[in-house]
């Protein structure tokens, strides 16, 4: 079976764990410089507060609801990230990073009672070693799974944790209540050729004759369809990209031992992953990588690091982002093991008309320079084949990014300057019970 | 063609299989393991629960009698059952205060949230951080 968690408003969340003032306060977050909304709490969502829009044209009404504002803090989110995917993958066969925060899990095919079980165990867990409240979607497959975790959050009895059911007219009923235009990985086009086929729910695609699903002159609507009835046929490769971020990962072909190897694939995936940005005109805020040793030898073996860092700015650039991953190979990797997979992960993203001038940043004009000579990267590799053109691995030369983000709460995980406060509480304290108490 | 075992240390296997007769059994046994022992490190020790651990500074009122003092480093572990008696750090009218829980207040004070039970509270001696004067 398997399951995608993903966590409940993760970056809101990070900045209440320190900050119990926060609870219940509506929460925008925004990105690098300040420009844009990235993510919201669900009191501001409630309030109609929208999403990836400049901020300045949502100020008043934030005032108004009383919102607290915070610059994103990527050192303290990819932290939370990281511990997250760790303890989530501590009740998974295997687990799959899918974005900053969500994840797909394999689990053994258990019966339903003991899935929900799990499940709500997984939540609790979370919930008390990090105070961040996850969704859990369980399904024969990923799709299936991901329609779980999306009902999960919508229908207020399942509480955050919905299994796909056994009875086959419950899962008519959940499929006949889901709109095709909200089935993962269906581009807008493309559900709007669905419905001219009267496929309007998920439910008409998986009974449809799939010859003319397969007449839309794609093979994803009929993989979904298949997928919709159980049919386990997306693989990581082909699994529809995350809606707010861009993961590239693909495992090594053999074990890979060297510095240099690693650095190299993880180069190649910053780039793909810049690519991906490119096509959809948006920029990312910050970069993730990560990286999985194979088992074998010690069991001290397992070495399956995760890293975050931000972006000087959003951005879309290939340079920059492959430098920023680059570096964060040199900080991860360690000699001695077998590496078997890694990924680059991109997130923030904010459209490119939102993106805002920023006179500390490098010049614009550079950056425009930069991010066509990424297009025309990208317009060879299209025609010339994959890796024609790629960026060389020596440095750029350091730049004097100075980010705009004023209202950045502290590192409260990753710098010892901005540990949590404490209060002593002298008369709360004393152990009474040692002393007076019978 | 000739067959060569050119640098497997016998006179070590056998000292190893000499002082510890049972180890012929598993096979080869791995000389340099007898004697491979990993630095002390006191990250182990004191978080054993790395993904659920938190760090946080103690401020307000020393208690050197409790062996809290202000500006000690405090290890917070999320995954540990807040009992009577443990150290925990509540949150209590939006702020996160030092308590002790106490035996009375178990599950009926409505108003203290346990965020973590504290494990251990280290204090640095003053000038210790070195001559440069770095840290808190």
């Amino acid at each position: 079976m398997i399951a995608l968690v993903d966590a409940n408003n993760f970056y809101a969340a990070c900045e209440r764990i320190f900050d119990p003032r926060l609870e219940g306060v509506p929460i925008l977050v925004l990105s690098n410089n300040d420009g844009c909304v990235v993510a919201r709490s669900a009191e501001a969502r409630a309030a109609g507060i929208p999403m990836g829009g400049p901020f300045h044209e949502v100020a008043v009404q934030a005032r108004e609801i009383g919102a607290r504002v915070f610059s994103s803090n990527y050192p303290l989110y990819g932290d939370l990230s990281r511990r997250m995917m760790e303890t989530v993958a501590g009740f998974a066969l295997e687990q799959e990073v899918y974005s900053i925060d969500e994840s797909f899990l394999t689990l053994p095919d258990l019966p339903p009672a003991e899935l929900l079980a799990l499940a709500r165990d997984l939540r609790d867990t979370v919930r008390r070693h990090l105070g961040l409240t996850v969704s859990v979607g369980i399904g024969p497959t990923r799709v299936l799974a991901k329609v779980c975790n999306r009902l999960s959050k919508k229908v207020l009895e399942n509480d955050g944790v919905l299994v796909w059911p056994a009875d086959s007219g419950r899962c008519d009923e959940l499929l006949g209540g889901l709109p095709v235009t909200d089935v993962w990985g269906f581009s807008e086009g493309l559900a709007r050729r669905l419905i001219l086929l009267r496929l309007k729910t998920a439910r008409d695609l998986r009974d449809a004759d799939l010859s003319r699903v397969r007449r839309l002159g794609t093979v994803v609507a009929e993989r979904i369809a298949r997928e919709l009835a159980g049919q386990p046929c997306l693989g990581e490769e082909d699994t529809p990209p995350p809606r707010r971020s861009v993961l590239c990962s693909r495992s090594f072909g053999h074990p890979v031992r060297d510095l240099a190897s690693v650095r190299e694939a993880v180069a190649w995936h910053a780039s793909r992953a810049g690519e991906k940005l490119r096509q959809h005109g948006r920029h990312a805020s910050v970069l993730g990588i990560f990286l999985r040793a194979n088992r074998f030898h010690h069991e001290t073996s397992n070495h399956r690091p995760e890293d975050w860092t931000p972006l000087p700015r959003p951005t879309q650039d290939n340079f920059t982002l492959v430098q920023a991953a680059t570096a964060l190979v040199e900080k991860l990797f360690v000699s001695g093991f077998a590496y078997e997979k890694c990924g680059v992960m991109l997130a923030g993203l904010t459209d490119q008309a939102a993106v805002q001038l920023d006179f500390a940043a490098p010049s614009r004009e550079r950056e425009d320079r930069r991010e066509n000579l990424s297009r025309a990267m990208d317009a060879l590799n299209a025609k010339l084949g994959r890796r024609t053109v790629r960026v060389g691995s020596e440095g750029l030369g350091q730049e004097d990014w100075r980010m705009r983000s004023n209202m950045r709460s502290p590192n409260y995980t990753t710098s010892w300057r901005d540990l949590p406060k404490v209060l002593i509480e002298p008369h709360h304290l004393r152990d009474s019970n040692s002393g007076t108490a019978p | 063609m000739r067959l060569s075992l050119p640098s497997f240390p016998f006179a070590d296997w056998l000292r190893a299989v000499a002082v510890r007769p049972g180890c012929l059994a598993a096979g080869f046994p791995s000389v340099a393991d007898d004697y491979a022992e990993p630095a002390l490190n006191l990250h182990t020790l004191l978080v054993p629960r790395p993904g659920a651990t938190f760090f946080m500074r103690a401020e307000g009122i020393s208690l050197p009698g409790e062996g809290i003092l202000a500006g000690d480093l405090l290890v917070v572990d999320r995954s540990l059952e807040a009992r009577p008696g443990r150290i925990i750090v509540a949150v209590v009218n939006g702020v996160l205060r030092l308590r002790r829980l106490g035996r009375e207040t178990v599950g009926n004070d409505a108003e203290v949230v346990v965020w973590g039970v504290v494990t251990h509270a280290i204090h640095t001696f003053p000038g210790a951080q070195g001559e440069s004067g770095g840290g808190p």
